[in-house]
């Protein structure tokens, strides 16, 4: 049976999205990505992640509103961590006003991103 | 990791930095209504997208860049644009280390 966590992952740059999928999935999680709320919704329908990672500016909506509905209206007790460009006094408010678990900034580049998810999640959770 | 990271991506993040400039240039260039908002919308993406395969000198120039728009001053959007060009064109011309 497999052990490896799961990841979802909405951001609006397919470019982001792809170097995160590719950095986690290397380091042994499950990756799956949407670049708009309803493909995000789908799959939030369908599967239950071990993490939800949002963006915040996004030209749909803001991130931290996503992840309070998710919180609030549909329960949703999966860790959700905002994960943005935004420095990082802004994104820690948003986040706590949000009731979201966290905060990660893309401003620390990818490897603090791949530490933080290990850290949540546990490191490299393969089968 | 980063630097295979880079290698991967890095053709796709010029593509995407060009795009991303020339809308903002587009944008200024009409001055329409909400142009701010959405050059530095356009500038928070890009540098995003630098930050995350750690391209510092062009995270550091969307920033500065789109700080210039949220405040309305176009002269600091132009030659912030400006230097974001010569910056993603100069990282076109080098292998694929920053």
């Amino acid at each position: 049976m497999s052990a490896r966590k799961s990841i979802l992952v909405l951001d609006d740059s397919p470019l982001v999205l792809g170097i995160v999928r590719d950095a986690l999935q290397n380091e042994g999680f499950d990756v799956v990505v949407a670049s708009d709320l309803r493909a995000f919704e789908r799959h939030v329908a369908t599967a239950t992640p071990d993490l939800i990672l949002i963006d915040v500016n996004m030209p749909e909506a803001f991130g931290d509103d996503v992840g309070a509905v998710l919180k609030g209206a549909r329960k949703l007790t999966v860790p959700i961590w905002l994960f943005s460009n935004m420095d990082d006094k802004t994104l820690e408010a948003r986040s706590r006003d949000a009731g979201l678990d966290g905060f990660i900034s893309k401003r620390a580049g990818v490897n603090v991103l791949v530490q933080r998810v290990q850290g949540i999640l546990g490191a490299r959770a393969v089968s | 990791m980063i630097e295979s990271l880079r290698a991967r991506f890095l053709s796709r993040f010029i593509e995407s930095a060009r795009e991303r400039i020339d809308r903002a240039l587009a944008l200024d260039a009409v001055g329409a209504d909400g142009a701010f908002g959405n050059i530095a919308n356009e500038l928070h993406g890009l540098g995003g997208e630098a930050s995350m395969l750690e391209l510092s000198e062009i995270s550091g120039l969307a920033r500065s860049c789109e700080k210039a728009a949220r405040h309305g001053d176009r002269n600091g959007v132009r030659r912030g644009l400006e230097g974001l060009r010569m910056a993603t064109e100069a990282l076109g011309s080098r292998p694929s280390s920053e």
